[in-house]
């Protein structure tokens, strides 16, 4: 226990000694010296005691037994210093002042995504992850989305903006459904009409060759006039309310290739530029394949009649 | 070995394509399903005995359910406990007969493939392979464009004419068109969703209820 206890003084007195010689400038000094030990080269740097910046007048405001640690810290070459004990003296101020510049460093950071997101028009970092991930998976809900603070309101927006696009999908549906009614019916109608006002078999097919010498030039002539006719005017008003209407717009935009898009716009911005042709080159490939669509009718119209 | 008529050729063509679109707008799983129960039902009349033993606890559970259903587990509490006794107990041996009979069910399930492939995708292939250069029918002349009836001439036949390439594709457009005309009246229709409120509106809006009582002079 004595023995103990001597050590313990010892210890002090050295760090005692050694505080006296740190003070008043001389930590630099010290320093440069242990550093320049069993070398050539002078060493010229200066000690962190010593430098005359907030960071010193901040060591400054340590606690002693802080203070004491790190001077004890520093001057400890040989090992001779009690880390344990020190430790245990030093935890929680030191872990206090680290948890500080942590949660400082956390304010930080959420200032700055915050400044970002409420740039963004989102008031929460989290928004801006779910924004992006949103922006990935329908682009629709991205450019409706409002996300807010609160979780029930924005589990509310999402089940609005999923309930929007099911009834977008459905009025597409719709719309499609009543244009290719009107399609057929067209097809069908001209069809009849040449069939029955066609003289012998001119209007008909046949696995011969020798039909297609038969048929007088005039009433296949208008059967393909009138086909071209209800074709343009059909598609025509598709067309336009496809590039008009925001139900058959938004979803358009939720296909493959435009989601392929956003996706790609998220590593090269400059990629967005191209959506509007593309959205358009989208609508004129769905009329291009309404019109093979109707020619394909014309097809197995034509086959079916070919036995009779 | 094939000498089949054009028009058998297109008439065939268009049934199997009819039949797998079918079967692809139904669905496999479906048609296994009826399948088993088609199955189990003709074995238990032709006197398989396991199927029949399922069949008959099948039908006894059915009972029980019923009755079980029937009565007020208030009222009668002693009956509807013995029923829901047995209830469990003949399910949970329905339950391990009919885990006996998986295999069976897996069998069927393949033969069932088996017989789909035969019928829908093997008769295409047939037909691509044997027929591809026959013309099926030409279309009468000055119909079409020119150019259009060069397009679906392509890719073995004369102008004009129409080969099978060109005939699946127009049959799997036209029927896949007419069965969306067919299902999509017969689909529920979505409404038109309510924008949601927001809450924090309705909470700070001042309300009769959340005003404080008067007191009582």
């Amino acid at each position: 226990m004595s023995t103990e206890l001597s050590a313990e003084e010892k210890k002090r007195i050295l760090r005692e000694r050694r505080q006296a010689k740190m003070s008043g400038g001389k930590a630099s000094s010290r320093l440069n010296t242990i550093l320049s030990q069993g070398s050539s080269v002078n060493s010229e740097a200066t000690s962190v005691l010593d430098k005359t910046t907030d960071e010193t007048k901040e060591t400054q405001k340590i606690s002693p037994t802080v203070e004491e640690g790190l001077n004890a810290e520093s001057n400890d070459v040989f090992g001779l210093v009690d880390r344990s004990a020190l430790s245990n003296k030093q935890s929680s101020p030191v872990a206090e002042k680290l948890d500080n510049n942590a949660e400082d460093m956390d304010q930080l950071f959420k200032q700055i995504l915050s400044q970002n997101s409420q740039e963004n028009g989102s008031n929460d970092q989290n928004d801006v992850l779910s924004s992006l991930m949103r922006n990935l998976l329908d682009p629709n809900q991205a450019n409706t989305a409002a996300p807010g603070a609160d979780s029930k309101s924005s589990e509310k927006e999402d089940e609005y903006e999923r309930q929007l696009v099911e009834y977008k999908k459905y009025q597409q549906s719709k719309v499609k459904f009543i244009f290719l009614v009107l399609r057929y019916l067209a097809i069908f109608i001209n069809f009849t009409y040449h069939y029955l006002t066609s003289e012998g078999d001119s209007f008909k097919s046949s696995s011969y060759a020798h039909f297609r010498l038969n048929a007088p030039a005039t009433i296949q002539k208008s059967f393909i006039t009138y086909f071209i006719t209800f074709e343009t005017v059909i598609l025509g008003t598709y067309f336009v309310l496809l590039s008009r209407s925001e139900a058959l717009k938004g979803v358009t935009e939720s296909g493959i290739i435009l989601k392929g898009l956003s996706l790609v716009s998220l590593v090269a911005p400059k990629v967005e530029h191209y959506r509007p042709l593309i959205t358009s080159l989208l609508n004129y490939a769905e009329l291009l394949w309404m019109l093979i669509a109707d020619v394909s009718l014309i097809v197995v119209i034509f086959g079916v009649i070919s036995g009779f | 070995m094939l000498d089949i008529s054009p028009y058998q050729l297109v008439i065939a063509s268009l049934l199997v394509i009819f039949f797998k679109q079918i079967v692809g707008k139904v669905g496999k799983e479906v048609l296994e399903e009826n399948g088993w129960r088609l199955y189990t039902t003709v074995g238990q009349r032709l006197g398989d005995a396991k199927l029949k033993e399922l069949g008959n606890r099948r039908a006894e559970l059915a009972k029980i359910d019923r009755e079980r259903k029937s009565i007020s587990a208030q009222d009668e509490y002693a009956r509807w406990t013995k029923l829901n006794r047995r209830f469990d107990k003949l399910s949970g041996e329905t339950e391990k007969l009919a885990e006996s009979q998986k295999d069976r069910k897996a069998q069927l399930g393949r033969a069932l493939g088996v017989a789909l492939f035969a019928t829908t995708s093997l008769p295409i292939w047939v037909f691509r392979i044997w027929f591809r250069k026959a013309v099926l029918f030409y279309f009468p002349a000055g119909t079409l464009p020119y150019a259009l009836e060069y397009v679906l001439a392509l890719p073995f036949v004369p102008t004009g004419g129409v080969g099978l390439t060109v005939w699946m594709f127009a049959c799997n457009s036209v029927i896949s068109s007419l069965l969306f005309m067919v299902c999509f009246p017969f689909q529920a229709s979505v409404p038109p969703p309510a924008r949601p409120t927001n809450e924090k509106e309705d909470k700070t809006a001042p309300t009769e209820t959340s005003k404080p009582a008067t007191p009582a002079s």
